[in-house]
């Protein structure tokens, strides 16, 4: 897999007028781009007010020359370069017939975003990393026609910063969703972790998957209790995913023991002031 | 001035219980001669000081008892045979009469040697950010007396020579994170930038700019004229704005530059970035007056093909230009510049150091620091880096931050590793690069007791040719500054492009536990250095 990354700097945004509207066609006049089979798309230049439209406007207008990508990542920007709530994403509805022969997609941000109606035969993997997951985006999913999914990691988020569900929400996308070759199942990044490690542990994909990711949440003993009660139950989980998290150095060890793979890595501490107590998701901005 | 004897003599100093030695004092001269004659300290006596050539050498340690500073250095010197004396802060500072150090000379530097002074930071029990610039002013004073101590022997008053490990001029000099970055800027070597433009806009009630060269190629001489705001009053000054000298280009020049200035200077009481704009290819804005006192210095206009023209200052003296998060967002937003560091002038440690982000079409904000607003108390410093979010909030924060007296620089992306963004932090030695160790951070502070994480460098692997670019940068840096042997100095790599900057220095930014943990060479190498 031949991997490149595109980026823009402050200064080249500044000084030499480089923006999303111009990264196709940088893109596309990089010799080493025929060659690519993954393409990683970096800070297009003041990402926070200008959204990504153009490069996937560019990539769709000259699919022919993308058709070799099977691996595509929109927005790998750390908080360095921008918020990942500030990511100006956009409408990805015209890419799925442009890329038939795409494999994976990741998108980091989630402002603006619009993924449209899903229908590709060949995904395999669709990652989206936010602060806040928006209704639209999980209805999209929710409706997607992706017969070949095998991996879904969703960052739910918080409200303040598009998620403007809740627990039902990803009840209901889950419920409805048809993903019949769904085997990594990852809704992560939440302030409501424990509800919904109630709520994943109930759904139809318990009984299919090898892989369950419910990392970079609040999860605390009340999820980590419902894990150790339920997980027995579904031999087909060959791993467990709860790394940041708020759980007790006795449920990390219970859970330890359960006979899969489990990463229990990256414990915090509640924060507490004036008596509150704070629990925060990583990606809650 | 009175300065105890701790743990002075090689043969005696003992890391645990080396505060109570106060009776070696009357010895300690004898015992230290013997002790250096049989190690042969003076190996390499200054040519150019003959007059000293085969006096004892003897370290004096200015610093705290008991800290990993004093402990890890006197561990080195023990092992190399160099006497220490130790003075300590705390006990002693209150009484040390910088005023009269001839008199009092004698009490500590008693027999004919050849003492070589370090000075390590004091410590300082303040949490309150209110606080840094009396305390800083005040080390300052210190540093500023304790420089007079090595023109006491040339005074003939006594017969042993006082030198400094680095120079407490130096160590003030580095003091000043904006006088600092000023001399590194002088020198031409790539620095975090302090907010571009901050003169135009901070440039209130400016009397008089003065243009006093321009490299349009289409204009054949140089322009030296004046721009003249008389008056300030509201809308457009336009009339107010007067060529007082003739341009000697000619007069078509003159009225486009005349054209470009007023349209540039949208508002009497303020001269906005625009204005640069407007002043088509100078290269060099001069501000020779200020009525409000906040500005004075130069503007260096390199580069403006389109119409954000930014400059560079290098105005010297623009202290407490931003005092306000009104200003610093008209600031920023002049600036086209969403995203800075606000570190107040003086202080260490990531005191009051804040990391700001503006989205100004949303007014979403983002400020990250450990500075904390406590209530009955002000202003304090913690260990914790928060983020703070609420506009309402992170304004009255940096209302207060500005308050400290701070420089506003560019918040660079730094180049990461495995996720996490870091920056470098080296220490030279006269000339030699001794220690090189990345900061690795999740956060953009990366200071270490942030809970941040150290990692030696070789693991970044970094080109021989980024690696030699920090090098040569680092022995630039110290050649700016005088007396400076020792120095910590904190580099990033610009995300991308991996091109250095020099964030800040630092004169006593010598410890570093992941060296005396195990090899201590900074430390050895400064006794090195101190024995030559």
């Amino acid at each position: 897999m031949e991997t490149k990354k595109y980026a823009y700097s402050y200064d080249e945004y500044e000084t030499q007028n480089k923006r999303a509207d111009v990264m196709v066609q940088d893109i596309l006049a990089d010799t080493e781009f025929p060659g690519l089979t993954e393409l990683i798309i970096g800070d297009w230049g003041n990402a926070w007010e200008d959204d990504c439209q153009p490069i996937l406007d560019g990539i769709v207008a000259n699919a022919d020359r993308f058709s070799k990508i099977q691996k595509l990542f929109i927005g790998d920007m750390d908080y360095e370069e921008c918020e990942v709530s500030w990511i100006m994403q956009g409408n990805f509805s015209e890419l799925w017939a442009a890329m038939p022969q795409l494999r994976e997609l990741t998108i980091k941000g989630s402002m603006e975003l619009e993924l449209g109606e899903i229908c590709h035969e060949g995904l395999e993997s669709l990652t989206i990393i936010c602060g806040g997951l928006p209704g639209n985006v999980i209805k999209s999913i929710q409706h997607a026609k992706l017969p070949n999914l095998q991996k879904l990691l969703l960052y739910i988020g918080v409200e303040d910063y598009g998620f403007d569900g809740n627990a039902d929400t990803v009840r209901e996308l889950l419920e409805q969703a048809d993903f019949p070759k769904l085997a990594y199942l990852g809704i992560a990044d939440s302030d409501i972790q424990d509800e919904l490690t109630g709520v994943v542990l109930e759904c139809k994909f318990m009984e299919q998957i090898h892989t369950l990711d419910l990392s970079c949440g609040t999860l605390t003993d009340q999820g980590g209790a419902l894990l150790l009660e339920k997980l027995p139950g579904y031999p087909n989980v060959k791993k467990l995913d709860v790394h940041h998290h708020y759980l007790t150095e006795e449920m990390m060890d219970k859970l330890s023991k359960l006979p899969i793979e489990v990463d229990v890595s990256d414990k915090y501490k509640p924060d507490v002031y004036h008596g509150t107590v704070y629990l925060n998701a990583m990606l809650t901005e | 001035m009175y300065i105890k004897y701790t743990g002075s003599e090689v043969e005696q100093y003992n890391h645990k219980d080396h505060i109570n030695h106060k009776d070696h004092v009357n010895q300690m001269g004898s015992r230290d001669q013997q002790q250096s004659d049989r190690q042969g300290c003076l190996k390499q006596p200054r040519k150019e000081d003959e007059k000293w050539h085969g006096l004892p050498r003897c370290a004096v340690l200015l610093g705290n008892k008991g800290t990993k500073r004093t402990d890890y250095f006197c561990k080195e010197a023990e092992a190399a045979g160099l006497p220490v004396m130790i003075a300590d802060w705390r006990d002693d500072i209150e009484r040390m009469d910088f005023s009269n150090v001839p008199g009092t000379l004698p009490d500590i530097f008693g027999k004919e040697r050849s003492y070589i002074v370090k000075i390590d930071p004091p410590l300082w029990d303040s949490f309150r950010l209110g606080e840094i610039n009396i305390l800083a002013d005040s080390y300052k004073k210190q540093l500023e007396q304790l420089s007079r101590l090595e023109h006491i022997p040339e005074s003939g008053m006594l017969h042993n020579k006082i030198e400094f490990f680095n120079h407490p001029r130096a160590i003030v000099q580095l003091l000043d994170k904006r006088e600092c970055k000023a001399k590194l800027v002088q020198a031409g070597l790539p620095v975090t930038e302090e907010l571009c433009t901050d003169a135009c806009i901070g440039v209130q009630n400016a009397g008089k700019i003065h243009i006093d060269k321009s490299t349009d190629e289409s204009i054949e001489e140089q322009i030296t004229g004046e721009l003249r705001a008389d008056k300030h009053t509201d809308g457009q000054i336009c009339a107010d704005i007067q060529i007082t000298e003739e341009i000697r280009a000619g007069v078509k020049i003159s009225e486009e530059f005349r054209a470009d200035a007023c349209a540039g200077i949208q508002n009497a009481e303020k001269i906005h970035i625009d204005a640069c704009a407007g002043i088509q290819n100078a290269e060099k804005i001069h501000i020779d007056k200020s009525t409000d006192k906040q500005i004075i210095g130069e503007l260096h206009a390199d580069k403006y093909t389109d119409g954000h023209m930014r400059c560079r200052s290098t105005a010297e003296q623009y202290s407490r230009g931003i005092t306000s998060a009104e200003c610093l967002l008209e600031q920023m937003r002049r600036c086209r510049v969403y995203q800075v560091f606000i570190k107040p002038v003086n202080g260490s440690g990531a005191a009051g150091v804040s990391a700001f982000r503006w989205q100004p079409s949303t007014g979403r904000m983002r400020l990250y620091t450990c500075a904390f607003m406590q209530s009955g108390i002000g202003l304090v410093n913690t260990k914790r880096l928060r983020c703070f979010k609420e506009p309402k909030e992170v304004t009255a924060l940096l209302d207060l931050v500005l308050q400290l007296d701070c420089v506003v620089e560019r918040w660079y992306a730094k180049a990461e590793y495995q996720g996490y963004s870091y920056d470098l932090r080296a220490v030279m030695q006269e000339g030699s690069l001794d220690f090189l160790l990345a900061r690795l951070s999740k956060g953009p502070i990366t200071n270490l007791h942030l809970n941040n994480c150290p990692l030696e460098t070789d693991r970044l692997g970094l080109s021989a040719s980024v690696s030699e670019h920090i090098e040569q940068l680092c022995r630039k840096a110290m050649e700016c500054f005088p007396g400076l042997r020792s120095a910590g100095i904190d580099i990033l790599l610009e995300k991308g492009s991996g091109n250095p900057r020099i964030i800040e220095m630092n004169a006593q930014g010598d410890l570093i536990y992941q060296d005396i943990f195990h090899e201590n060479k900074i430390y050895r190498h400064q006794v090195e250095i101190m024995q030559r």
